[in-house]
């Protein structure tokens, strides 16, 4: 097992320097100047290329993109952004909470309502709360995320007047963009626990189970559930990894300073050293989860934990 | 607190001040202006104004007795990156800079030299380069370093060298003469430059303080404004205390701008626009600055909030591609024919719900050189018989799609399809092209990508100030990337101190309405609403709010 | 002729299956009928999708107008009735065009395997760790917004999990007898394989996840739209109508109800019938 944990662990430097490499390329290709962004449209072509020249926008391709690499893969140094002049770690450290608790609240979210809805549907298969139950998955994760965002604040700010509207501070902050970002998720739960949950019940020692004369309920709940949950661990961590990347739209909508906002608002201004610096890092912190989903997987299911020893 | 509303009185805003309380002249100036019946609102001194000034003050001038505020909170709707004083302008930071800093004067037209004090004490120009300028010899920062000329200096040479604005380049040196006196000194003779500088661009601090930050203040902050910052979470909130200390003891001398009148400031950051009004209902925040027109007409007509229209810094206009080989090139009449047929009234009513005003030439009217005479001269006044008439003379060939490029807002998108449709009418086929800032600030000097540009401009000081964006400097084209040598005469007389005369910004104007090179569309309102017991705010030259200078009322609570 | 008499009772099945799904079916209904609105828009609109009434402005709902008017006096009624097509051809478009990349490159690494294969997954592994949305909002910044690089920039975020899907189908099925029967026997070429007996056997899931593409695109495109990177105007497409009007939504919540509710009737329509297509194809689901 062990053995396996340092193979992948190193199996995710290239990727990650991979990831920098794409990331530096695209950025390299798009078409716009931080150094006009920093001096404003007036400024002449003359001023723009001092700058850039200071700011060693003008050299070679391959001479920014190995300067690049060396920095972040050598020095461990994402840089400094242009226009904030602080270091791209440091804004990571400050920002990366904000984030981490909206996909954290998001994923218990999630949980705490695919799956029962999911086992109500499996359990009920074509039945009329089958359908309910899929339905109210499905609805949440039908309508764009602003927009859904936006309503939930109309209800609970404006009419009812028990959540603040936007911002962070309290925990009462993250209740609507918890609930806006989390629907996505419910219905992919949903469906995951319920077609994990129909082919588990369907399976011989289920039916065996029963025919010895369990009951209906532990046969479901006992013997059917935990392992139908199984494939639910790695949906959960992905769509994890996924939401601390992915919560542009919502942290942009609820004014929440998280990553999100930090790198929509650099690829705007074309403050390079922090969208790459931050697409690195969640490319890495992506990574790691996706490692640890696997062997918390390896745990849990005996069957691949046997391949491992 | 009375004399510090008196203060205000002072600073030569007698005239906007005046209008306050005075339904039937507020609503005057409201219908001039497009405003939405406030004249309707109830008692009529409760009412919002239109600040011709666009300056200092609007002042509801209600009889209500004023007080000290304790806690407001006020929602800004740019984020704020970095409280640096020299860094690169966005508009996060103008919002909040002249409440973390001061700068050395204020624009102010009752003066002779067009500029009063806030570190300044008096000064003086020279000659056509250099301005000498002599501060206050009792100023201290919040952490008790004393200001004088060797920190002045200090600021403006390093704000030089730091490079962040374009006008950078334009210092030559700031230089001390005795201990509270420096000579700011241009390497060109150009109007209002200096000026500019001083009240706007370079925020003063102690050389002291900035040298002693471990982050050179881009969080944390020590200056001499009335206000101390002691709570900043990036990208959220900034919470500012009154500086009990505040250097300035003599309170008849406290600039307009340097008030305190509320004990702790919490901006909040709100970048969502529809999310700025839901704040301000739900009491979040007392004061909504820079709302959208869309969104501070639903205030208007309710009683718990005051609604401060104030002409905006900015103005929209459009510009055509005249290089070679473009479409527009060496043809006036077809680019006089495509402003013909824009509706510069509908454009005000269309987009911006009445609150704006249509433009009479390139640059504000506020701008202290703006002539009057302009107002009543023909100004491609919406003829669309004219319009098909000049399109025909022409010759141009009216199958070809017209690009028209703009930086992409939601204020531009809807200017963008309403002059599409206007162009139509005469039989011209548009394409939209709204481009994210970046990619347009890149292509617009690019002639194959756009044959139309609508942008925005800010105009504050001097109409001649614009006059650069039609100078050819170097390799860098005239926005409309014509190559005109009368033009660029032109152009570079009126930015200088001695041809800035009145006939030769005359000429100018003249001359590029006949060539028709821009075209100014109208001036958008800037709305700023609050409770409706904060009774006057206070904008800077820019537009942008400062809470601490607002009025607030008895019946404020915080 | 014993095959496709084979595929095609295969085919009934799934229908018959799928005919007892209520939601499924009204999703299809749904999408038909969408489908030839779109078609049809041109004729049934009732005005223009750009005229502009000035007299209209924010028009509430009428016997003229029956969704009202937008913020430029246009009828909302015809811009989504018009905007059917942007935004189904979005959907569309964007899946069609990940489904070739993912054909390209996951029939390159399911059927050749080696260091092919290798060096697609790698590839893939480093795209797909940098987040979605953002890459869709860095390509639309690098192409510009434009309905064509809106579709391109979603369908390249979007494009790694059809590459997975259809190399693990090839890799399930491409050790079976049948292929290297016909490989042996017929002399078959490697495309030909692919064409002949790949594709139709992917083709199954391939089917459920891109009619769910279709419905995360459309929501993906109203996200760009947000952010400002979405179509551009006066295209109607329903994402830049719903995020154009947010800030009328208090006002004049018609111009922000009508484009929302179609949208999501839309896209559940969509994700109800790809529900209900995963439930009729797959055998394990069988009763």
């Amino acid at each position: 097992m062990t053995k396996y944990v340092i193979k992948r662990l190193l199996w995710m430097i290239p990727v990650a320097v991979g990831v920098a490499v794409v990331i530096f390329t695209i950025l390299y290709f798009t078409p716009g100047d931080p150094a006009v962004m920093i001096l404003g449209s007036s400024a002449t072509f003359e001023d723009r290329q001092a700058l850039r020249e200071t700011m060693g926008l003008n050299d070679a391709y391959i001479v920014q993109l190995f300067r690049f690499l060396k920095d972040t893969f050598i020095e461990f140094n994402l840089g400094t952004s242009y226009f904030t002049n602080k270091a791209v770690t440091t804004e990571i450290a400050a920002r990366l909470p904000y984030t981490f608790i909206l996909a954290l609240g998001s994923m218990i979210l999630s949980c705490v309502a695919g799956i029962p809805l999911g086992i109500t549907a499996a359990v009920n298969q074509n039945k009329l709360s089958d359908r309910i139950s899929m339905l109210i998955a499905l609805i949440g994760v039908s309508m764009p995320q602003f927009w859904i965002g936006l309503l939930l604040v109309l209800l609970f700010s404006v009419h009812l007047g028990i959540l603040p509207p936007s911002g962070v501070g309290t925990w009462q902050h993250y209740i609507i963009p918890v609930i806006a970002t989390s629907l996505g998720g419910i219905a992919t739960q949903a469906r995951l626990v319920r077609s994990s949950m129909l082919e588990v019940i369907r399976s011989d020692y289920v039916t065996t189970a029963r025919a010895k004369g369990v009951s209906r309920f532990t046969a479901v709940y006992k013997h059917a559930l935990p392992n139908a949950l199984i494939p639910v661990i790695t949906q959960v961590g992905t769509s994890f990894g996924k939401t601390l990347g992915g919560t542009i739209v919502i942290e942009s909508v609820f004014s929440i300073p998280g990553i999100g906002n930090y790198m929509i608002s650099a690829v705007n201004n074309r403050d390079y050293p922090v969208v790459r610096g931050s697409v690195v890092f969640l490319a890495v912190a992506f990574s790691l989860i996706v490692l640890l989903v696997d062997i918390i997987y390896a745990y849990v299911d005996p069957r691949i934990k046997a391949q491992y020893k | 607190m009375k004399r510090k509303v008196l203060a205000l009185f002072l600073v030569g805003m007698m005239t906007i001040t005046m209008l306050a309380g005075c339904s039937s002249k507020n609503g005057d100036a409201d219908s001039s202006a497009g405003l939405t019946q406030s004249g309707q609102q109830q008692e009529g001194n409760e009412d919002q104004q239109l600040n011709t000034a666009g300056e200092i003050l609007a002042e509801t001038g209600s009889e209500a007795e004023t007080a000290q505020a304790k806690e407001v909170s006020a929602a800004i709707s740019y984020d704020v990156s970095n409280l640096a004083p020299w860094s690169s302008a966005t508009s996060g930071r103008l919002s909040l800079m002249q409440t973390l800093y001061e700068y050395l004067a204020y624009y102010d037209s009752e003066s002779d030299t067009g500029l009063s004090g806030i570190l300044m004490k008096e000064c003086e120009r020279i000659d056509d380069f250099t301005m000498r300028v002599t501060i206050y010899d009792s100023i201290y920062d919040s952490q008790g370093n004393h200001l004088t000329a060797q920190d002045v200096a200090f600021c403006f040479n390093t704000w030089a060298e730091m490079g962040n604005s374009v006008k950078c380049k334009l210092l030559d040196s700031c230089s001390v003469v005795d201990e509270y006196t420096v000579d700011i000194k241009l390497n060109t003779d150009s109007v209002g430059d200096i000026e500019n500088m001083m009240c706007g661009l370079v925020p003063i601090v102690t050389q002291a303080a900035y040298e002693s930050s471990d982050d050179e203040m881009i969080e944390h902050v020590v200056s001499t404004s009335p206000y101390i910052v002691t709570d900043y979470v990036e990208g959220s909130t900034l919470t500012v205390e009154k500086n009990e200390n505040y250097w300035q003891k003599d309170e008849s001398l406290i600039s307009p701008f340097s008030l305190a009148n509320a004990d702790k400031i919490t901006f909040r950051i709100v970048t969502e626009a529809s999310q700025v009004s839901t704040n301000l209902e739900t009491n979040v925040v007392d004061i909504a600055a820079n709302m959208s027109s869309a969104e501070a007409a639903r205030f208007e007509t309710d009683d718990n909030y005051n609604v401060f229209a104030i002409a905006g810094s900015n103005f929209h206009w459009i510009t055509f591609n005249c290089s070679e080989g473009g479409m527009f090139y060496n043809n006036p009449d077809f680019r006089k024919a495509v402003c013909y047929a824009i509706d510069a009234a509908g454009i005000v009513e269309g987009v911006f719900n009445g609150g704006a005003k249509v433009s009479r030439a390139y640059g504000n009217p506020e701008c202290v050189d703006y002539n009057k005479a302009w107002d009543s001269e023909e100004y491609y006044e919406y003829n669309i018989e004219k319009a098909k008439e000049l399109l025909a003379s022409s010759g141009a060939d009216t199958s070809q799609v017209i690009r028209i490029m703009y930086p992409q807002t939601s204020v531009n998108n809807s200017m963008a399809q309403i002059i599409q449709s206007y162009l139509l009418e005469i039989g011209l086929n548009c394409e939209l092209l709204g481009y994210e800032s970046a990619l347009y600030q890149t292509y617009k000097t690019e002639a194959g990508e756009w044959d139309i540009i609508l942008d925005e401009k800010q105009s504050v000081d001097y109409v001649t100030s614009l006059a650069s964006t039609l100078q050819v400097s170097g390799s860098t084209p005239a926005i409309c990337l014509a190559e005109d040598e009368k033009l660029q005469e032109l152009v570079s007389l009126v930015q200088s101190n001695e041809g800035h005369t009145e006939e030769n910004i005359n000429a100018y104007m003249g001359y590029i309405k006949d060539e028709c090179y821009v075209y100014a569309i109208c001036q958008a309102n800037i709305y700023h609403v609050t409770e409706s017991s904060i009774n006057g705010i206070v904008t800077n030259f820019k537009g942008w709010l400062l809470p601490g200078c607002a009025v607030y009322t008895k019946d404020f609570e915080r | 002729m014993d095959k496709r008499y084979k595929s095609e009772s295969q085919a009934l099945a799934v229908l018959k299956r799928m005919s007892r799904n209520k939601a499924s079916l009204t999703g299809l209904v749904i999408l038909s009928i969408l489908i030839l609105i779109a078609l049809l828009a041109a004729w049934i609109m009732p005005y223009s999708y750009t005229k502009m009434d000035m007299a209209n402005r924010f028009a509430k709902p009428s016997f003229q107008h029956l969704f009202g008017c937008d913020e430029l006096g246009r009828d909302i009624l015809s811009r989504l009735i018009y905007g059917a097509r942007y935004s189904l051809i979005l959907g569309l478009g964007s899946v069609g065009l990940s489904v070739i990349f993912g054909l390209m490159l996951g029939s390159a690494a399911g059927f050749f395997g080696g260091i092919v294969d290798s060096v697609i997954m790698r590839f893939l592994d480093i795209f797909s760790s940098i987040p979605g949305m953002l890459m869709a909002v860095v390509i639309s910044a690098v192409l510009g917004s434009g309905f064509g690089n809106c579709i391109l920039a979603i369908s390249v975020s979007t494009m790694p999990q059809y590459v997975r899907l259809l190399r693990a189908q090839i890799m399930s099925i491409r050790n079976m007898e049948y292929l290297e029967a016909s490989a042996t026997l017929q002399n078959c070429s490697k495309l030909r394989i692919i064409v002949k007996h790949v594709l139709p056997n992917s083709l199954s899931s391939l089917i459920v996840t891109a009619t769910m593409g279709v419905a995360s695109s459309i929501l993906m495109a109203a996200g760009l739209s947000y952010v400002g990177l979405g179509v551009q105007p006066p295209n109607p497409e329903w994402g830049a109508m719903l995020s154009g009007a947010r800030s009328y939504l208090r006002d004049y919540p018609h111009m922000v109800i009508f484009p929302g509710i179609v949208l999501a009737v839309t896209v559940l329509s969509l994700n109800m019938l790809g529900d209900g297509l995963r439930d009729a194809l797959d055998p394990k689901l069988k009763k």
